[in-house]
């Protein structure tokens, strides 16, 4: 559970302010971080890469800064990192959890990770995930799947499920994670953590290795909802270098903000009835209605909605994902630089046996759907279609949000699945990403908090859908639940 | 030839121009011809993962540049799409072109005929890497991969390789009027497709075409349409289908061959590039840049000809280039009326052009400037030189790159104006010369060009012919 | 949408897949599934317009500048020679 002289709960928000008020040993905050990710790294395989070296190297530079920068410039000052391993640094390798791009280095910095390190923090290890982020389960990973620190038998989520992991037992306060289809909030519902998935365009893509270009973005997972807010302040912002990043209508800052709300009245939400309705596990459901109960309690309006095009978002989403996904990934070839088939007479040879070896079977799958969907012939029964049908989804959120001020939702239509579970059939495991597709369809921003356990222990979490650009009134909303059910101190993981 | 009259040929053109801005189209990287390999590179043109692209702004300038110079009616709104396949020098596995969508559609080029040959459209593109071909191996050089190019697609309305030819010749040097191209064939800055198929005359429908790519000299264009119309009459007259393929011209043969390695190359996959939003073209851009372009080279022409009374050789000279046509409109209005409009074009045709084709100059920035080819003309409006020895004068400025005063002076070749001395000159040729002075008294008039030539070689002809006649005729009176 | 094993070999090529013979063979089956459920959306007849176009802005511009590289190693890019 917790053997080191730092409390368990230690949290992003707490490290930044002591350490920059000289109230904290940095040195010895991360001898515990250090000892701890390398006594329990193995137990989950949550990370890619560690070097303690490269630690060391970053705190000593963080110490010349905290000496010249403002204190305001260094929000996340101190704070140890971890990131999904299909966002590039310039010091660490990046390889997707894939051997395509295995001990890849990439030469320089993802934006998100510049970011984080003007803003004081230690980009600490680099998170396993499933390849090139596809996945829900992070079973497909090159470098091994991704055990649940809840049980050890059972998935993570995915495909950040290396970054989830690695939060929910303390190799870190704060990871960073992507979301295409549900790929934070889907993880750290089964995890029992924060996840937060930005409007689409409010956090940089540059460096985030492509997998959807239309529906991926960059979002932080924590134990708590300031350390979540923190991170996201630091991370959000349009960038020039990112020819789909937005200016917010509002820019301030999400942390500031969190008290605004002093409870819930008048707040108006929604609860999807055919995310509600489907068929979820009794103990779930239990879970779920007492969680909107407690939202009622602090006063906030609970009402039904219905969106019908929830019906078909799989199948929009798979298509228009796996036809982005394999344009994405056709630069994969063996010839600039990844894998590289050997003994190979011609070009074609070259990038099939790169591509065939470099590649897993599902990311294969998604190749082999995404070219289908564009073939010529094709392309406008199913890729044609489904951007039709997303446009459709887009107007019927948009009406949705001038009835109610958020959604709400199970994140996911049951919890941790047993390893193994759920690979054998592609087709089943994409459809239990119906409650998280459609945010990424229409771009809104979408958060899961923990609400609870099931009857095997497993964390049971809740997903907040809010309008384009308010984050920050999801994040309060959270906020508010957090403080009157303090559940993350009530249990931990078993390892 | 029996075969060409038989068939009408029916050639449209694609245009492939590289826009001369000074970083590629879609990352910063420098753009100059000639880098050592991939130095021009960067992640977001090498296709590294998580890299992305944003769009240079000077290129819808060049583009709108572009129509308007043609006449072509510009979107408010165009798109970029992915044209996905997989070939070594496509870092991405896919081009960033724009298909369905395009910035622009329509306008023309006129033919000195008088036919206008109706573009198709023009779009936005990015350009692919090199390969060098050795022996086991290929190389591939990325440095070109990015560079943003127009494709330029013509209707199928010319009819001849000469039209093609003039085509493309008035399409370059518009490109290059408009300063949106360097348009360089040999460094393959401007590239040509051409798209031939044959109809029997009175036909209303196409035949097959076939497509020949990447031909880089005029002569070429020609040879290849010639050689493909024989090629497809030929299998036409013995009832044979054209079939339709994608060809290389090789040089060697003068023939066109199969160019192998695209057969799958029709499943582009095209679809609208998630990376990047819309190119959006105001109205008020299009003002901007409508106020900032150059007059055209037709319009150049008309000027020359029409307003300054130049000759149509003269005229189709100066105006075939931006930068001649710029030094004769300076010279105008530098010498302001000191030489009129002839005597000036001759100047620029005659003396300053062939130097600055023979010594290579960049006429962007030439090795001597029109300023100082100005002070040059102006000693001759004055009569201070000869113009031969203008001339001698302005290569000597080449070699020693001094003013055309001091060239002037260290050449010895001031023209002597000063009448006391050339009097003083005339007085003593007369004197020495007596005996001619009476055969030219009794009515011998060859002997004054004698006495003329006495004069002029004692000065070493550097008296002012005029004056030289002036003051003998003078003194010859005198001594009547 | 009939899913044979010539229509996975000719999307295996114009992905520059090799598939092995058991590789056809799942894909076959579960292309063919994913294919069926996703066909719903053609049976769906939705023709809606995407509510925000008119909201969309000109893409990013970058300003004309050339930046050379940092990275000083040379990149040497070779492949079996091609032909054609």
């Amino acid at each position: 559970m917790n053997d080191g002289i730092i409390p368990y709960s230690s949290t992003a928000h707490q490290i930044a302010n002591d350490f920059l008020a000289n109230q904290l040993d940095i040195d010895e905050l991360y001898n515990f971080y250090i000892s701890r990710v390398n006594k329990n790294k193995a137990k989950t395989n949550s990370l890619t890469f560690f070097s303690d070296e490269l630690v060391h190297a970053q705190l000593k530079q963080l110490k010349q800064l905290k000496e010249i920068a403002k204190k305001d410039d260094l929000p996340l000052a101190g704070v140890p990192i971890i990131i999904k391993d299909n966002i590039v640094d310039r010091d660490m390798p990046t390889s997707c959890g894939s051997r395509m791009l295995e001990g890849f280095r990439s030469g320089y910095d993802a934006t998100v990770v510049q970011k984080l390190r003007e803003a004081g923090a230690i980009i600490f290890a680099k998170a396993n995930c499933d390849e090139f982020a596809m996945g829900s389960t992070n079973e497909h990973s090159y470098f091994g799947s991704v055990k649940n620190p809840w049980d050890v038998t059972k998935v993570p989520g995915g495909s950040s499920g290396g970054s989830a992991a690695a939060v929910a037992h303390d190799l870190a306060p704060v990871s960073i994670g992507s979301d295409t289809g549900g790929s934070i909030r889907q993880p750290a519902s089964f995890c029992g953590i924060f996840g937060l998935k930005p409007t689409y365009g409010r956090v940089s893509r540059y460096g985030l290795v492509a997998f959807a270009s239309s529906l991926d973005q960059v979002g932080p997972f924590a134990r708590n909802v300031k350390d979540l807010a923190l991170t996201y302040d630091v991370i959000k912002g349009f960038d020039e270098k990112d020819s789909t990043s937005v200016r917010s209508i509002n820019e301030s800052s999400c942390f500031d903000e969190l008290g605004a709300m002093t409870d819930l009245k008048g707040l108006k939400l929604g609860c999807v009835v055919e995310l509600r309705d489907s068929k979820l596990k009794p103990d779930l459901k239990k879970a779920y209605l007492n969680a909107c109960d407690q939202l009622k309690k602090l006063g906030a309006k609970v009402v039904d909605i219905s969106i019908p095009s929830l019906s078909n978002a799989v199948a929009a989403y798979y298509v228009l994902a796996s036809a982005e996904a394999a344009s994405n990934l056709a630069r994969y070839d063996g010839v600039r630089y990844g894998y590289s088939g050997n003994d190979v007479d011609n070009i074609d040879d070259l990038y099939k046996s790169s591509r065939s070896q470099g590649f897993g079977k599902e990311v294969k799958q998604r190749i082999m759907l995404g070219t289908f969907v564009q073939s010529m012939g094709y392309y406008s029964s199913y890729y044609g279609k489904a951007e039709k049908y997303r446009n459709l989804m887009k107007e019927e959120f948009k009406q949705a949000f001038t009835e109610v001020d958020l959604l709400i939702s199970p994140t996911c239509l049951s919890t941790a699945f047993k390893l193994g579970e759920k690979n054998k059939d592609p087709l089943e495991a994409y459809l239990t990403d119906i409650a998280t597709v459609s945010a990424n369809l229409v771009g809104i921003p979408a958060l899961s908090m923990p609400i609870g356990f099931d009857d095997q222990n497993l964390p049971v979490g809740m997903q907040l859908m809010g309008p384009w650009y308010q984050e920050s009134m999801i994040l309060q909303a959270a906020y508010q639940y957090e403080q009157k059910n303090n559940y993350w101190h009530s249990r931990t993981p078993s390892i | 030839m029996s075969q060409q009259t038989k068939y009408e040929t029916v050639i449209g053109l694609e245009v492939h121009c590289q826009l001369s801005t000074e970083s590629k189209l879609f990352c910063s990287c420098p753009t100059n011809f000639g880098a050592d390999v991939n130095k021009n590179t960067c992640p977001v043109c090498l296709g590294y993962p998580g890299a992305l692209p944003v769009f240079n702004e000077k290129v819808i300038e060049y583009a709108v540049l572009f129509a308007l110079g043609v006449g072509a009616e510009i979107k408010p709104k165009s798109y970029f799409a992915r044209k996905q396949y997989f070939y070594p020098d496509l870092p991405k596995g896919y081009q960033i072109t724009q298909f369905d969508k395009p910035y622009c559609e329509g306008g023309g080029i006129l033919l000195s005929s008088g036919k206008k040959i109706n573009l198709i459209r023009a779009h936005i593109e990015e350009d692919a890497g090199k390969s060098i071909h050795a022996e086991e191996y290929s190389y591939i050089d990325l440095n070109r991969a990015g560079i943003p190019l127009l494709e330029i697609v013509s209707e199928p309305e010319l009819r001849t390789a000469a039209e093609a030819s003039e085509y493309l010749k008035k399409l370059r040097m518009l490109v290059k009027y408009l300063g949106i191209s360097d348009a360089n064939l040999e460094e393959g800055s401007f590239r040509c497709d051409a798209n031939i198929s044959l109809r029997k005359h009175g036909d209303l429908e196409y035949g097959t075409r076939c497509e020949v790519k990447n031909l880089n000299s005029y002569r070429h264009i020609e040879q290849a349409i010639h050689y493909e119309v024989l090629r497809q009459s030929d299998l036409l007259d013995n009832g044979e289908k054209v079939v339709q393929q994608t060809l290389l011209f090789e040089e060697s043969s003068g023939k066109t061959k199969p160019m192998r390695g695209k057969e799958d190359a029709h499943d582009y996959r095209y679809f609208s590039d998630p990376d990047l939003k819309a190119i959006v073209v105001s109205s008020d851009l299009v003002l901007q840049v409508k106020a900032r372009m150059p007059k055209l080279p037709d319009q150049v022409y008309q000027h020359f000809t029409g307003n300054l009374g130049l000759t149509h050789q003269d005229a189709t000279v100066l105006s075939s280039d931006k930068n001649v046509a710029n030094f004769y409109e300076q010279l105008l209005t530098n010498l302001d009326s000191k030489l009129n409009e002839k005597q000036i074009a001759n100047w620029l045709i005659e003396t300053y052009l062939p130097a600055s084709q023979q010594f290579s100059w960049d006429l962007a920035k030439p090795e001597i400037s029109i300023d100082a080819f100005t002070s040059l003309l102006v000693m001759f409006s004055e009569g201070s030189i000869s113009s031969t020895a203008a001339k001698k004068v302005f290569l000597y400025m080449i070699e020693t790159k001094k003013t055309a005063k001091e060239c002037v002076t260290e050449l010895g070749l001031d023209q002597v104006n000063d009448k006391s001395v050339i009097v003083e000159t005339v007085r003593k040729v007369l004197a020495d010369n007596a005996l001619q002075v009476e055969e030219l008294k009794s009515g011998k008039q060859k002997v004054y060009g004698y006495l003329v030539g006495q004069v002029m070689k004692s000065s070493k002809g550097k008296f002012n012919p005029k004056l030289v006649n002036q003051l003998l005729q003078e003194l010859l009176d005198e001594y009547k | 949408m009939k899913v044979d094993a010539e229509m996975v070999k000719y999307v295996a090529g114009l992905a520059r897949l090799k598939l092995s013979v058991e590789e056809v063979s799942y894909f076959q089956t579960h292309l063919a599934k994913i294919i069926d459920y996703v066909s719903v959306l053609e049976k769906a007849g939705i023709d809606t317009e995407d509510p925000f176009l008119d909201k969309t802005n000109s893409t990013v511009l970058r300003s004309d500048k050339a930046i050379m590289r940092e990275e000083k190693r040379p990149i040497s890019i070779k492949v079996p020679r091609i032909v054609g």
